[in-house]
């Protein structure tokens, strides 16, 4: 998933930094506040993952919960997307999770992650081995009109992601649709329905007389069950179809609909008479609504949850962090931490090596050495911000392994004896390195403690301030003549086969591409295509965290931070938590408490 | 006059048509792609440029200008996400970012900024004046210093810092109001009242002291004239002197500034706005700011032009009301 775009990290030149980036938005910013005991500060472990092909509705009850009033949701902005086939943000992913079923869906409970059939009877039947994948919808489910949900309604929505229109959701069924006819456009297979044809059966097929919706892909696709979570698969009424429209006021299949949306002002949301919890096995229907305000600034925002005056008592936020200005006070009244909730995202934060310019790993391994996590983690916000990484993998990753193969989390100052030690051995002392970052305040201040370090370590830094509305642009190009640039990255669903294979696959290095440090290595590249393509999904979760500290040996990029996201709440939110899958609180089964 | 007025709207024209073509080019020539915002997590250069055509960047640029000022004067036909859609006179265009018609945006939000603009303007009008005049009557005085010493006091401070402490004393300490905001009058007079009470005392403190000052020192200045004078030996009232003669000629470059001020205003008070949580025009066209959001840009810029050059020509045409001496000369 992306991190919605007031929250949104990028790590630049070393440096966290609030950025407008390729999800766009405003910048604030922002650093994080302090993670709280209470929100349950986690620690880097093993996430707790499972499937459970026979889960029924309704929802397990939360406890204490009550019914009934209103939940106020303040938002920095509007949601940017609503349009299943348009939403890839997170914030906008929690929304929909209230609006929008799809085929699968995550139960979160007590910690632990376990992936469902939503409105699907299961998390997908296939028979030879990940080709072919079929599901059956539950009975009783509607649209919020009171239309039954058809399996052609499924696919009409699979359809639509294909238009060219459509560009900013995840791709990933639309690719694995596509297979090889695509040949990296899923457009030169289909263009989507409104150009008047359908996707042919061979590919999705539809049944409705016996609720199935069927997907054939030229290769297996084990990680189905997880893709059929995002939107793509949520379905759409081909008659209540508005196009531009549908991203404003989409149709609800889920425990809530949108009453009233005034864009960047305000959305209203009841709750749908047309859902029926007996259906659901994934949400609650505890208030009779949501009142989103979209428009202060984050500050503002902090101050009213933590005065939580009238209306903001039952008050939360999906991506208002803790600021600064406000975190001391957080960190040292005792109310205000009963009130916090406090935990990993999905990102890891990390310094890219350019391994096109820096082929030699030793070299690289010198520069992770070098490097000045802890200065740098204090710019960003100090411990609350993150805890220091050494993986690729986040630890909200299923199969997680939490090795450290250069000492980096008991070494946070840098270890400049062991980097200049290489670059003695390897006659480089006085190596010039460009480091470039993002130009901010804050990644300003950061490039002086990158070049301190660095030239302390023996290397010879040069600076490249990058302008913060191109600076995925400048770093995205191969040949960007720089050797350092921060960046981050967080998993669609919770695998590592939406971290590895999108930013250490040596055969996608392109313009553009996510794998930003051009790291290759064949071998790695072959074990990242046998793993993709293992049916035995927590057997597959190990096989990525044991490819993960292979691939670290080589020092691909600097792993710095576990992003962790830190919020306070009103006093009357009751059943509220940092949801693993999205990175921000749930709406899921939130209620008031009495 | 007419032909005055025929003369001066015939290069009010000319004023925004320029204005136009730099925002336009200014938006070109500055780092920034708002392809980007629809572009997902892996933005590939060829799905930057299906954004672009999609977005209607990949034409030249004096075509997109061209065809731009056609929508505003005569309309045209906007794709929007695969929907081709036609979009009336006048048409500022679909937003980038929230993908909806520009103009219906911009009176969506013009309202609160007109709330926002038109009660601080009466305030600080009314207040900065009447203590400008009075004390230029009581020059010298006490009322006299303390009035400007206060007045000085409001024009020091800025309206991020008194705005917040503001916010902060009355809304989160006492509770004394409401959150700070919007609410339209139709809807809730009464709340629209509590929302805005904050924001125009604050607009209104840190303005009033121009107004005083200046009033004082034109009423200073004109109660040396002679006519006031003259009035005096004639036995005219104080009231009538003060009121009638001297505020008359003292008014007018009040009324020069003034009519600048509000068309500022108009054009949207960013950080009142923003520290309000106003949702009018300043705080949209800050926000087009930051997300590339051209057409939306082009609308703030342009509308805001207009304001200040419709207020000029009002300030110009009042002027000749308020001031016989302009008339004839």
């Amino acid at each position: 998933m992306r991190r919605s775009t007031g929250a949104r990290l990028v790590a630049v030149g070393g440096v966290l930094a609030i950025a407008a980036t390729a999800c766009g938005g405003s910048s604030t910013g922002t650093p994080k506040g302090q993670a709280s005991p209470s929100g349950g500060g986690d620690k880097a472990s093993a996430q707790a993952f499972s499937l459970d092909d026979n889960a029924k509705g309704p929802a397990y009850d939360v406890t204490g919960h009550t019914t009934g009033g209103t939940i106020h949701l303040l938002e920095d902005a509007d949601f940017s997307h609503l349009d299943p086939a348009r939403i890839y943000v997170n914030n906008n992913q929690s929304v929909a999770l209230m609006l929008e079923r799809s085929l699968t869906q995550y139960v979160e409970k007590d910690g632990k992650i376990t992936l469902v059939g939503d409105l699907a009877t299961n998390t997908g039947v296939t028979k030879d081995g990940g080709k072919t994948w079929t599901y059956t919808l539950r009975d009783g489910t509607k649209f919020q009109d009171g239309t039954p949900i058809k399996a052609s309604d499924v696919k009409y929505a699979v359809e639509r992601g294909f238009d060219a229109a459509y560009t900013e959701g995840p791709t990933y069924l639309y690719d694995w649709i596509a297979g090889k006819a695509g040949g990296g456009d899923f457009h030169k297979v289909y263009q989507g329905p409104y150009k008047g044809k359908e996707l042919p059966d061979t590919l999705v097929k539809a049944d409705d007389a016996a609720k199935t919706i069927t997907f054939t892909f030229d290769q297996p696709r084990p990680d189905m069950p997880f893709c059929a979570a995002l939107g793509s698969t949520s379905p759409i009424q081909k008659a209540m179809d508005t196009k531009a429209k549908y991203d404003i006021m989409p149709q609800s299949t889920g425990p809530y609909m949108i009453s009233a949306h005034q864009v960047d002002k305000s959305m209203t949301l009841v709750k749908n008479p047309n859902w029926d919890a007996s259906t659901d096995p994934v949400r609650h229907q505890y208030v009779d609504g949501f009142s989103f305000e979209f428009g202060s600034d984050q500050l503002g925002l902090n101050k009213r949850l933590i005065a939580a005056n009238g209306d903001d008592a039952a008050a939360m936020s999906l991506t208002t962090l803790v600021v600064p200005e406000v975190l001391k006070q957080v960190q040292t009244t005792p109310e205000l931490q009963t009130r916090t909730v406090a935990g990993y995202t999905a990102f890891v934060l990390q310094t890219n090596i350019n391994n096109t310019r820096i082929t030699d790993p030793e070299i690289r391994k010198a520069l992770l050495y070098a490097w000045p996590n802890y200065q740098l983690r204090q710019l960003a916000g100090g411990p609350s911000s993150g805890d220091f990484a050494s993986t690729t993998l986040s630890p909200t990753v299923p199969g997680y392994e939490a090795f450290d193969l250069f000492d980096q989390k008991a070494n946070p100052n840098g270890q400049p004896d062991k980097a200049m030690a290489i670059l003695k051995a390897k006659n480089k002392v006085g190596m010039t390195v460009v480091d470039g970052y993002s130009n901010t305040p804050i990644g300003q201040q950061g490039s002086v403690v990158v070049k301190a370090a660095l030239e302390k370590a023996g290397f010879k830094v040069v600076l490249k301030p990058i302008d913060r509305k191109t600076y995925y642009d400048v770093i995205g190009k191969i040949n960007n003549q720089l050797d350092l640039y921060g960046g981050g990255w967080g998993a669609d669903w919770p695998s590592g086969s939406t971290v590895i294979p999108p930013t250490l696959d040596g055969r996608k290095i392109s313009d553009g591409s996510a794998n930003y440090s051009h790291y290759k290595n064949e071998a790695a590249d072959t074990e990242m295509d046998r793993i993709s393509q293992e049916t035995d999904l927590v057997q597959a979760g190990k096989d990525w965290a044991a490819l993960d500290k292979k691939i670290m040996a080589d020092v691909p990029y600097i792993p710095r931070l576990y992003d962790k996201a830190t919020q306070v709440y009103g006093p009357k939110v009751g059943g509220i938590f940092l949801s693993k899958v999205l990175g921000e609180p749930s709406l899921n089964g939130v209620f008031l408490k009495p | 006059m007419l032909r005055f007025i025929f003369r001066r709207s015939l290069s009010s024209v000319l004023i925004l048509a320029v204005v136009s073509v730099i925002t336009f080019l200014l938006f070109f020539a500055v780092p920034g792609d708002p392809g980007r915002l629809s572009c997902g997590k892996i933005c590939t250069p060829a799905k930057l440029a299906e954004i672009h055509h999609n977005l209607g960047l990949d034409r030249p640029i004096p075509v997109q200008y061209g065809e731009y000022m056609k929508g505003i004067v005569a309309g045209r036909d906007v794709v929007e996400a695969g929907d081709k859609q036609h979009c009336g006179a006048p048409c500022f265009g679909y937003s980038f970012v929230n993908h909806q018609p520009v103009w219906q945006t911009f009176t969506d939000r013009f309202p609160a900024t007109l709330s926002l603009a038109l009660g601080s303007a009466l305030m600080f009008l009314i207040g900065g004046v009447s203590l400008g005049l009075i004390s230029a009557i009581y020059r010298g005085r006490a009322f006299d210093k303390i009035a400007i010493g206060l007045s000085l006091t409001g024009a020091s401070l800025q309206i991020y810092f008194i705005g917040i402490v503001a916010r902060a004393f009355f809304v989160d300490k006492l509770q004394w109001l409401p959150q700070p905001g919007y609410t339209p009058l139709t809807q809730d007079p009464v709340r629209w009242l509590q929302g805005l009470l904050l924001p125009w005392l604050v607009l209104a403190f840190v303005s009033a002291a121009l107004y005083a000052r200046l009033s004082r020192a034109s009423m200073v200045e004109a109660l040396q004239e002679d006519f006031v004078r003259t009035g005096r030996a004639r036995g005219l009232s104080g009231r009538s002197i003060y009121l009638k003669h001297a505020g008359r000629a003292a008014i007018s470059p009040v009324i020069t500034i003034f009519g600048l001020d509000l068309a500022g205003l108009l054009g949207g008070a960013i950080i009142t706005e923003t520290v309000f949580s106003i949702h009018g025009v300043g705080q949209l066209a800050i926000s087009s700011v930051f997300a590339s959001d051209l057409p939306m840009i082009m609308a703030t810029v342009l509308l805001a032009a207009v304001a200040i050059v419709v207020a000029n020509l009002v300030v110009d045409i009042a002027y000749a009301f308020i001031d016989p001496r302009v008339r004839i000369s």
